[in-house]
């Protein structure tokens, strides 16, 4: 849709491009202790640009994101260990697609009753189904109970630095995923989803599909970023699916900005930066401290900091494309 | 073009349509009245797959429509606008309009051609000048034009118009008629709209249905259904016989 209005020239896809190869660059020349700390950040941005897409553009608040990002650990595990008692294994790619393809196949089947839900009750069900996954892999015998699933030597060992650039792939992948989906039939629907699904509906959007289909899309996304995960500690863990994960990634897309390209960046750099500095400094109330700061930006600016950006640049006619 | 038959529509108790016969021509323009309650807004939400009704089916032309989607309905040809505005309203007008644009359109059809026609539609609401502004910004009556807008992009054969011209001034009633007469003709449309503004009806209906208590009370011209004693006494209430 370019081509439309006068936009501003640097537009939304180069800055966030720009800033993740800066990133990148920055991660590997420097320490290992750095690079941990960025590690932890664009995983942290993977899962934000995953929510967004599905719950960001759609405005479907949904808590049990995570659930996506703990199959996609425990896909790789549990697949790693089943093949392993057959004597073979896979390359690396393979395992991480596999959790891709598997958190998104899951979220298919769990989509289609679950989606028929609308606000608070979809959210609610969302939580349900995560703490109901959850609870299964503590108490089943196969998949480790609480303890997890060690993977130590059935899959290969790598330095941070290569897990990092793995990382930035699929940031670089979901980024571009995003830039489409709001410049196509996808993001249009999504988004007039968002502001009255009925009408939605009565102007042509199928939307049931569209909703599935992005539901699953963020799936694929988290799933691969715990697909890496798994890689990373060679375990997977039933902590990977508590819910504050989820918390911590929907905190990252509303202060960024819900359901824009740049809001997940933006949000998960200012999330991750401040949470750690506030744990450090106070470490008895950051969470205190973090939490009063974000209910009065989400009562000021609920469009996030990008949404504030959009409005100014609005105000002089011009538009962040 | 659009065959309504014996539709009725209950909410619980309450019959909202009942056994409700319409049948409208193509290029025909059919007016819908009745006092409040009277079903014209079940009937277009049973028209517009909104609702599913109990009995009866609706046949858009020769194809029987009553158990589809309402998306699928949409992209059948069926446009409608809502009695009370509602736009997408954090999205920018021209958004509003390619939204519909886009999924009216077989697959693949290209962006710049949808674009193209957004823009005209644009033009003949007369939003062109607002096109980034977010819906919400608009004024009453612009939001009417872009409801009115945002169902031509849809490319249909039938507009639904749900009392577009509510609330307005006798100017804008004016500029609204003009504009409905000019969509018609330039987008070769059937037309049934539901209206409480007597002069806008009176103006450019070719026929009339008048619906009370979700029955069919009267239908005919203009004229004839202005002296119907039924619909008198539906709008008026019973002439005292002394």
């Amino acid at each position: 849709m370019q081509g439309i209005r006068s936009s501003i020239g640097l537009n939304s896809l180069t800055m966030s491009v720009g800033f993740l190869v800066l990133i990148g660059i920055i991660g590997l020349v420097s320490d290992t202790a750095t690079t941990s700390y960025l590690h932890a950040m664009v995983e942290l941005m993977i899962l934000a640009y995953s929510l967004n897409l599905f719950t960001g553009i759609s405005g479907y608040a949904n808590f049990g994101h995570v659930i996506f990002y703990g199959l996609g650990a425990y896909t790789v595990s549990v697949s790693a260990v089943g093949l392993n008692a057959i004597g073979t294994s896979l390359p690396t790619p393979v395992y991480v697609l596999g959790a891709g393809v598997f958190a998104a196949v899951f979220a298919l089947v769990i989509g289609f009753p679950i989606l028929r839900l609308r606000g608070d009750y979809f959210a609610i069900a969302t939580l349900g189904i995560n703490e109901a996954v959850r609870v299964t892999i503590c108490n089943t015998k196969e998949l480790g109970e609480g303890r997890g699933i060690y993977v130590l030597g059935l899959v290969p060992s790598y330095d941070i630095k290569t897990l990092f650039i793995q990382l930035l792939i699929i940031a670089f992948a979901v980024v571009i995923t995003t830039h489409i989906v709001l410049k196509t039939k996808l993001g249009y629907g999504l988004r007039a989803i968002r502001a009255d699904e009925d009408v939605a509906e009565i102007m042509g959007v199928n939307t049931s599909k569209y909703k599935i289909l992005a539901y699953a899309l963020g799936a694929f996304f988290a799933g691969l970023a715990g697909g890496v995960v798994t890689l990373q500690f060679a375990c997977s863990f039933p902590e990977y699916l508590l819910i504050t994960r989820s918390v911590d990634m929907f905190s990252a897309i509303v202060i960024g900005g819900t359901g824009t390209l740049l809001g997940p960046l933006v949000g998960s750099v200012i999330f991750w930066i401040v949470k750690d500095a506030l744990l450090i400094n106070f470490p008895y109330f950051h969470l205190i401290i973090f939490g009063t700061a974000l209910i009065l930006l989400i009562l000021f600016f609920p469009r996030g900091i990008v949404g504030l950006v959009n409005k100014s640049l609005a105000k002089r006619g011009k538009v962040l494309e | 073009m659009l065959v309504v038959e014996n539709v009725t529509k209950k909410f619980g108790g309450l019959r909202a349509l009942s056994k409700v016969n319409v049948a409208v021509k193509k290029g025909e323009i059919l007016g819908l009245i009745g006092p409040n309650g009277s079903g014209k807004t079940t009937l277009f939400n049973v028209i517009s797959g909104f609702y599913h009704p109990e009995e009866g089916r609706i046949r858009l032309q020769g194809e029987d429509i009553t158990r589809l989607k309402p998306h699928q309905i949409a992209r059948k040809g069926v446009g409608r606008t809502f009695q009370i505005v509602r736009p997408f309203g954090d999205m920018t007008v021209l958004d509003n309009i390619l939204v519909s644009g886009l999924f009216s359109v077989p697959r693949g059809e290209a962006h710049r051609k949808i674009r193209d026609r957004c823009h005209k539609i644009l033009k003949i609401a007369h939003l062109t000048e607002r096109m980034n502004v977010p819906a919400d910004a608009l004024s009453i009556a612009e939001k009417r034009r872009l409801e009115i807008a945002r169902a031509l992009a849809l490319d249909p054969q039938l507009l639904l118009l749900d009392e577009t011209m509510a609330g307005m001034t006798h100017t804008e009633v004016d500029q609204a008629l003009e504009m409905t007469s000019r969509i018609r003709k330039e987008f070769g449309l059937t037309i049934i709209f539901v209206e409480h503004v007597m002069r806008a009806i009176m103006a450019i209906s070719e026929r009339i249905v008048v619906l009370s208590e979700g029955t069919k009370i009267a239908e005919g011209s203009p004229k004839e259904v202005s002296e119907n004693e039924q619909v008198l006494n539906a709008y008026l209430g019973h002439r005292r016989t002394s």
